[in-house]
């Protein structure tokens, strides 16, 4: 059940990132694929990832990640370059129906894209971090999780426990997962108790969601851990209190 | 020398005398063009028209003829040193200098030649004669004086057409384009026959003489009578035959100065008679339009929605402006009215609508047509010029009047997918700086409302939105029809999840509003609220990635709004 599920959430993960050039997964009779969008210079790329509009950084960022004409080095060194500027971003606009911010999910993207761009230049991705500093620091060291660098797992554990920002314990707690990283599993248990809660309005109604807890789930269910939801909707590791 | 032979005299030495000063310079070329010309000539005065025993007393304005003629020729004689005399006025007050005498005044007759000419011009490019034309001529002449008992009428009228003949009618015309200012030479001599009928009478005190004469189709014939005699008695003929050919009649002017195509010039004669030469001379006849000068009309923002389109055609020649036909766009389900009401003839339309049409499709490309009516072979008709009509993005002047009129329009277009009667605008979505709603659905919160998607006010985000889970934007009618898709992804959800039952919580236990056991078949976890920790609640995801389907630019042709797609802004 539990690779099952992996498997299958992996599954629209990958639906998403096809999803720029077409949809595989929707597949609605009479829609045709997306058209391929008008590509920018490196230059242009570069100038709207520092836009004033988020949707303009987050569209640079979506270009990014297909742009196989840009070397994977270059590209990671732009992507840092643009997470340094993203983190300095103070705008609590939040997006259409999400929980996190604008910029949070720009963050989200840049360090997932990075992580992806990682796999195939990890030296390049290490330069940029030592560069670094403070979130888009933290960022980077999530970015090498995603690109399956096993070494900054202790670090990654560390931001898990340590951070006082909510969206980097989030993703803390799923690259943990990612990284099948079993010594995180009592502080993912930990987590499940996270403070961090948010009030949002989606598209259908509002709720109230705790994103640590949801991701810190999310890795234990990886690492083989049951978690569930007792009769107050709460998650809790499951068989622990029979 | 009769008075006739001094008033062609005079008419001569002025086109000798006009075009000598400020003569252009002429600059030939190689390729032969054509200019087509329009010319309306008039003459009101005593000696417009020749006459009967009247033309006596015009005899005795032969000084006066001589005097101005001898003016004329010291004028001749005095150039070039004279360089303001570019045209029948100057020169006809150059010869009346020291004359102070109105023969129009003096004179009892009235008479009135008329005539209009259309003619072709060949030539090089700078030097142009005449290659063909036509004269259409009317005259008339009258008068009357009673003295001493005796007794003079006279009554004379003939209008008819004459063919322009190249070999003895003469039309010229020189350019100069190169000389500042551009300058032209004007030069007009032609003769036409004057069929003219009437009759024309003298009686002596108590009848001592009798004179009459007879005019039938130009043919002049004298007969009368002297103390109760015939003449034919004393030897006259009868009748006695004045001329056996009409007079030959026609124009004589020429005109030299600044290159004008047009225009309209009155001057006396040597006769006194006031003539009005109107000449319009054109390379092509036809029509360009002035207005509207730009092809997008966007009613206002105003309650009832009017747009206002002028329509005005530069016309050459200008008087061809009566043939013109129009075809005017109109709008299904708005007031069309048209000033003037009949436009056909006048070459300009004010168009005005009022009241946005119901249907989106009554907007868009129409076209607005003038065409020549009866000159088609001749002359060009003015492009059909491309309107595309718009309606103001943002007003709420649509036939609803309560939601904007983008809503009102996109929702009738592919955009709105066929959902147009499911959807409903919502002003009151709660944006603000930290949130931003663009549409929602609320079949979750209450039932009653589950076959029904929200669209919230677009303008909020300046019509541009970013798919969070794709980053691709959409913008205007392509960010509604997302809009449109990712709610109705939701409301069809609603019924697939939770059919006729509802939502129920007990079946959801991760509160993501999928049931849990549908979650698997998307990739996401039961248990977790947002499987994927992308900063949504999971029944968000399939509705994403649904509307990232939707292909930009495929409601493009629909979208009549301004600004938008068809807008160019």
């Amino acid at each position: 059940m539990m690779k099952q599920l992996q498997v299958c959430a992996l599954t629209l993960l990958a639906a998403i990132a096809v999803s720029v050039s077409g949809c595989s997964y929707c597949g609605a009779p009479g829609r045709e694929a997306a058209a391929p969008e008008g590509e920018f210079s490196i230059a242009e790329l570069k100038a709207a990832l520092r836009g004033e509009r988020w949707e303009d950084r987050l569209a640079a960022v979506g270009q990014m990640k297909t742009r196989d004409d840009i070397p994977s080095g270059e590209r990671i060194e732009i992507l840092a370059e643009a997470l340094a500027h993203e983190v300095t971003i103070q705008d609590p606009l939040r997006a259409e129906g999400s929980y996190l911010s604008a910029t949070d999910i720009v963050r989200v993207h840049l360090t997932r894209d990075l992580g992806e761009l990682g796999r195939d230049a990890r030296e390049t991705l290490r330069e940029s971090l030592d560069q670094a500093s403070g979130e888009a620091r933290d960022r980077l060291i999530l970015a090498l999780g995603h690109a399956g660098d096993q070494s900054v797992s202790a670090e990654i554990l560390k931001l898990l426990e340590g951070s006082e920002n909510v969206a980097i314990r989030m993703e803390a707690a799923r690259v943990l997962g990612l990284l099948d990283y079993r010594e995180a599993i009592e502080a993912l248990e930990r987590a499940l108790e996270d403070p961090a809660v948010v009030s949002a309005q989606g598209h259908l109604r509002s709720y109230t969601i705790y994103p640590v807890r949801e991701q810190a789930a999310g890795a234990l269910l990886r690492l083989g851990v049951q978690v569930g939801r007792n009769d107050q909707g709460e998650l809790e590791i499951e068989g622990r209190n029979e | 020398m009769g008075f006739l032979s001094l008033r062609r005299m005079g008419l001569l030495l002025l086109i000798v005398l006009v075009p000598r000063s400020g003569s252009p310079e002429i600059l030939a070329q190689d390729e032969v063009n054509v200019v087509h010309g329009r010319i309306r000539y008039r003459e009101v005065g005593p000696s417009a028209v020749p006459g009967g025993v009247m033309s006596l007393l015009e005899g005795a304005a032969a000084p006066v003829y001589i005097a101005r003629l001898q003016n004329l020729l010291t004028l001749l004689l005095e150039l070039p040193q004279t360089q303001d005399i570019s045209g029948m006025k100057e020169a006809g007050e150059w010869m009346n200098k020291g004359i102070p005498v109105n023969l129009a005044e003096m004179l009892p007759i009235s008479s009135h030649y008329w005539a209009e000419l259309e003619f072709d011009l060949e030539g090089d490019g700078a030097n142009f004669k005449l290659a063909s034309g036509r004269l259409r001529w009317g005259a008339k002449r009258s008068g009357n004086l009673s003295y001493n008992g005796a007794q003079m009428n006279e009554a004379f009228s003939g209008q008819g057409t004459y063919v322009l003949d190249p070999a003895k009618d003469k039309i010229e015309l020189r350019f100069d384009v190169f000389s500042e200012p551009p300058s032209q030479q004007l030069l007009i001599s032609l003769r036409h026959p004057l069929p003219l009928n009437g009759e024309s009478s003298w009686s002596g005190p108590e009848n001592i003489f009798k004179i009459s004469m007879d005019a039938k189709e130009g043919i002049m014939s004298l007969a009368g009578e002297a103390l109760g005699k015939p003449l034919t008695s004393v030897g006259f003929p009868s009748p006695l035959m004045i001329n056996d050919t009409p007079f030959d009649w026609g124009i004589d002017l020429a005109q030299s100065g600044r290159h004008r195509l047009n225009g309209i010039e009155v001057w006396r004669t040597i006769s006194d008679s006031e003539a009005t030469l109107d000449y319009d001379l054109y390379y092509e006849c036809g029509a360009a339009w002035e207005e509207p000068k730009e092809g997008l009309m966007t009613f206002d923002e105003g309650d009832t929605g009017t747009l206002e389109v002028s329509s005005y055609l530069n016309v050459t020649p200008f008087d061809f402006g009566s043939d013109l036909g129009w075809t005017m766009p109109e709008i299904d389900g708005s007031r069309r009215t048209l000033d003037p009401g009949d436009p056909n003839g006048w070459w300009f339309v004010d168009s005005r609508f009022e009241g946005l049409p119901a249907d989106n499709n009554a907007f868009g490309e129409k076209e607005l047509m003038a065409e020549f009516q009866t000159l088609g072979d001749q002359c060009k008709d003015p492009p059909k010029k491309e309107l595309r009509f718009l309606y103001s993005r943002e007003a709420m002047n649509n036939p609803d009047g309560d939601v904007p009129n983008w809503f009102y329009y996109w929702k009738q277009t592919r955009a709105g997918q066929g959902h147009a009667a499911a959807m409903e605008y919502d002003p009151n979505c709660t944006n603000s700086e930290d949130r931003q709603v663009l549409g929602h659905y609320n079949g979750y919160v209450d039932p009653a409302l589950a076959r029904t998607i929200y669209i919230c006010n677009l303008g909020n985000v300046d019509f541009t939105g970013s798919n969070m889970l794709t980053s691709r934007t959409f913008e205007g009618i392509d960010l509604f029809g997302r809009i449109v898709l990712h709610e109705w992804t939701h409301l069809e959800n609603y019924w697939d999840w939770w059919g006729e039952g509802g939502y129920r919580a007990a079946s959801d236990r991760d509160d993501d509003d999928i049931p849990d056991d549908r979650e698997a078949g998307y990739g996401l976890s039961p248990i977790l609220q947002d499987t994927l920790g992308l900063g949504y609640v999971d029944s968000e995801y399939p509705a994403y990635l649904q509307d990232n389907t939707w292909v930009i630019g495929s409601a493009d042709k629909e979208d009549w709004a301004n600004p938008g797609k068809q807008s160019g802004e």
